[in-house]
């Protein structure tokens, strides 16, 4: 390209293709509302399909992150559309419910299909959700923090246990996903380019040209 | 996916396959409020327009199914992270003026994919092919002054049409009208052709020595045809033909006239020009290039190369040069990031990336797919899946010529009767090329005012410009349409190289498409040290493909007994082997679902519940 390199400038921009994966109702949905909006809802219902958000962070005063979300639905019947989503994803959040342990079996079925298909230097981060249950009635909790934590080691994922109520380490899963993400030596598949290789913006074009016809 | 059970036995819509077509109408009528089941025998979306890792097409190759062939794949470089890679079997160009973009402009969909820019064209032409010729042709016949005509273009230049918001030169006396300029700017591209009448009182004298003197002067700026070794751009704006330092004045007097000649025929209202065409319809492009506009021969070439069509000059039909150089030629100048640039691709594999977006478009509208799961059997409108299921649906979906689709054939007598003598077929040798060096003298910026540089190149070689190692030389065009990194389907370091040819793979088709390359590596990706890049891994495959008109082939199962034969069957048929995005597309979806629905009205519209999550998005 005949643009500096993103790392020779002051300001670093990299955006991310971020996909959820995890059983239905262990609270994907529920920590990307809260990772994006700081929102929490009791009664969500479960996803369609899938749903598409971006969030912005700033890693440190020169870097900045953008994650295109991914947030999939858990529900067996849309199992063929999940490979759409991790094709191409730069990281994956893999959740699991810490009050179901069935959940973590299907989390790590997902690992899993990861590390078989997607891409070979995709992040993958486990978050054990509905902290705040256990930390209200501690016999609730059906996965041991250390079970997991041994799990997540063995298999070179991050890890963290999450409460979408609570905001308890949301905000931490992410940022520790963007840290880990390489932000200078994109691969295949890797970080979007910078400047050079912004894409073409057909909205601008759209705008233009309904000026021109509405005239 | 076997062991998984459908949550409903009773659709409105069964879809099988997932390529552009079925994916495109499996949304549009999940959309629309049908119940629709898309499934695809295979494990992964796109069919024919799929793209793939290197590991993946490894594993495609080993048994490969029509409409693919002589398939086969060779690692030569060291490759780390095969499934790194998106490597498409349909990189397909869009022109900014394509009924697809249209769509996607109308229903707000283009953010749902990345757009990177096709930059230039580049025609192969060793020097002795710019000294060629042909035996000088009558001339004439409809070209009233090309010299004159062309001077007047590029007098005016700046009003617009296919050059406008172009940087302007200093000789041409710009700063009076860059107001009227940036006016005209906006209005449709059309509007050039009124540019050809006689340049306006203040629009200046220049001489064609002056332009030629001002195109040497300023050839280092980039602004004017560029050189990349054996490689020139293709002359394509009045702009290009007046400061091309390739062209002698009189060939710019033809070239400047077979323009203004497109652009007439651009207007159907000009009935000169359709008559024109019409008699002419047979005639081959390169036959009448050399009688009425006498140029050199690279020139045909290089104005054929703008088709993209894989015939032959001299086999090309008039008619099908100049509709596809009518859409090359009002396309370019219109993309507001990228003047230069008539076309865009779809990053992430192309083609592909649509038939992701429409399949999980399915699903958001409440449809379901289904992958490795196919169809066995179909009576009446009742149809049993691959794993033994039974389930109904009022409309049934299938691809005409894909038999990995197409296990229904070998069943019911009333699924062969709907089966029409099939329509005549053009097979296609391809490529996919990985190379190790980002070769960027091909996407580097042709304007100042560009604000951003394209991510694919086309190249062309031209008729007998390769050679085998048996001595054969192309009987056809090769193409290559090359891709950098930006379009997500390399490394950082790397690009693809996509080649296309008719020639087929006994005729030496595979040789001439690593000929080209090889070309392309020597010239253009030599970094001045003399290493020369490599390819790491190169996949060569032929692809059949459907010719003939758009007409589906729609077949309503009505017998006797029509209360018992609910079912309807419409058989889609592929899209076609061009390198641009098949234009019929959109319209023959449209039919299907106008057959369905009762309407095109509403096609791909978002639902209310979408639009109000769309905006939300924007907002952030
Ligand atoms: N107590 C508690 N409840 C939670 C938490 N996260 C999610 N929930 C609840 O769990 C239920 C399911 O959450 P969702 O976020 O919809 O789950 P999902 O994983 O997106 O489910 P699908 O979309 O079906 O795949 C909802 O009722 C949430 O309110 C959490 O951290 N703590
Ligand atoms: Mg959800």
């Amino acid at each position: 390209m005949s643009h500096p390199r993103a790392s020779t400038q002051s300001q670093r921009f990299a955006q991310f293709k971020l996909v959820l994966l995890g059983e239905s109702a262990v609270g994907k949905s529920s920590l990307v509302l809260r990772f994006v909006k700081d929102q929490f809802d009791d009664y969500r219902e479960s996803t369609i399909g899938a749903a598409f958000l971006t969030q912005t962070i700033a890693l440190d005063e020169t870097t900045t992150v953008k994650f295109e979300i991914w947030d999939t639905a858990g529900q067996e019947r849309y199992k063929s559309l999940a490979p759409m989503y991790y094709r191409n994803a730069n990281c994956a959040v893999v959740v699991y419910d810490i009050t179901q342990s069935s959940s973590l079996d299907k989390a790590k079925a997902w690992v899993k299909e990861l590390q078989r298909q997607a891409n070979e230097n995709i992040v993958i981060a486990l978050a054990g959700n509905k902290l705040d249950i256990v930390t209200g009635d501690p016999s609730k909790r059906a996965v041991e923090t250390v079970e997991a934590e041994a799990y997540a080691k063995e298999a070179g994922l991050l890890f963290f246990e999450t409460s979408a109520k609570t905001a308890q380490n949301v905000k931490d899963l992410f940022t520790a996903i963007a840290k880990k993400l390489p932000l200078d030596q994109p691969g295949p598949r890797g970080a979007r380019p910078g400047a050079g290789g912004r894409g073409v913006d057909l909205k601008g074009g759209m705008a233009a040209q309904q000026q021109g016809c509405n005239c | 996916m076997d062991d998984y059970t459908l949550p409903s036995t009773i659709w409105d819509i069964i879809v099988l396959g997932t390529g552009v077509k079925p994916s495109l109408l499996s949304v549009a009528l999940s959309r629309a409020g049908k119940k629709v089941l898309q499934l695809d025998p295979r494990e992964y979306y796109g069919a024919t327009e799929t793209a793939f890792s290197i590991d993946e097409l490894e594993q495609w190759a080993k048994s490969p199914l029509p409409p693919f062939s002589h398939i086969g794949t060779e690692r030569i470089g060291e490759i780390t992270r095969p499934r790194g890679y998106t490597l498409a079997l349909a990189p397909h160009l869009v022109y900014w003026g394509s009924s697809l973009l249209e769509l996607l402009r109308e229903v707000k969909m283009t953010s749902s994919f990345t757009w990177q820019a096709v930059g230039s064209w580049w025609v192969y032409l060793p020097e002795p092919a710019m000294e060629e010729r042909p035996a000088t042709g009558i001339g004439g016949l409809l070209l009233d002054a090309g010299v004159k005509a062309v001077k007047a273009a590029a007098a005016v230049k700046k009003k617009g049409g296919w050059n406008k918001g172009r940087k302007k030169r200093k000789d041409v006396d710009v700063d009076t009208e860059a107001s009227a300029a940036a006016s005209e700017a906006s209005k449709p591209t059309t509007e050039a052709t009124e540019t050809q009448s006689p340049a306006g009182p203040e629009a200046p004298e220049v001489t064609l020595s002056d332009l030629t003197a001002e195109a040497t002067s300023t050839a280092p700026s980039g602004s004017t045809l560029r050189k990349l070794g054996t490689f020139r751009e293709v002359p394509c704006t009045f702009e290009d033909v007046a400061f091309s330092p390739d062209l002698q004045d009189r060939d710019r007097g033809y070239l400047g006239g077979f323009l203004r000649f497109l652009m007439k025929c651009a207007d159907p209202t000009d009935v000169k020009h359709q008559e024109i065409l019409q008699k002419n319809s047979e005639t081959s492009f390169s036959e009448f290039l050399s009688s009425e506009y006498p140029l050199p021969t690279w020139t045909i070439a290089s104005l054929h190369s703008l088709t993209l069509l894989q015939t032959p000059p001299a086999e090309t039909k008039l008619k099908d040069a100049v509709q596809a150089l009518i859409t090359h030629l009002t396309s370019i100048g219109s993309i507001p990031d990228i003047r230069s640039s008539a076309a865009l691709t779809i990053a992430y594999g192309g083609s592909a990336e649509l038939t992701q977006v429409w399949s999980r478009g399915t699903a958001v509208s409440g449809g379901l797919n289904v992958l490795g799961r196919g169809i066995t059997k179909i009576v009446g409108d009742t149809v049993t899946l691959s794993n033994g299921e039974v389930v109904t649906a009022d409309w049934i979906l299938v691809p005409e010529e894909d038999p990995e689709t197409h296990e229904t054939s070998e069943t019911e007598s009333t699924t062969e009767a709907t089966t029409k003598a099939t329509n005549s077929t053009v097979s296609y040798t391809k490529s996919i090329h990985l190379i190790s060096s980002p070769l960027n003298p091909l996407f580097t910026r042709k304007l100042e005012t560009d604000r951003i540089p394209p991510n694919a190149a086309v190249l062309t070689f031209p008729v007998g410009s390769l050679c085998t190692s048996a001595g054969l030389t192309n009987t056809a065009p090769v193409y290559i349409i090359a891709h950098s990194s930006a379009t997500g389907e390399c490394g950082k370091d790397e690009s693809v190289l996509y080649t296309s040819t008719q020639i087929l793979k006994d005729d030496g088709g595979y040789e001439f498409a690593s000929a080209a390359v090889r070309r392309v590596l020597e010239e253009i990706g030599s970094d001045g040290n003399g290493t020369t890049p490599e390819v790491k891994f190169v996949c060569r495959y032929t692809q059949k493909f459907p010719v003939g008109d758009d007409e589906e082939e729609m077949v309503a199962q009505e017998t006797e007994e029509e209360e018992e034969v609910k079912g309807r069957i419409v058989k889609i048929k592929g899209m076609k082997g061009g390198l641009a995005f098949d234009e019929g597309t959109v319209e023959s979806c449209k039919r299907v679902y106008e057959r369905i629905i009762g309407t095109k009205e509403g096609f791909l519209r978002m639902t209310e519940q979408m639009r109000r999550q769309y905006e939300e998005i924007e907002d952030q």
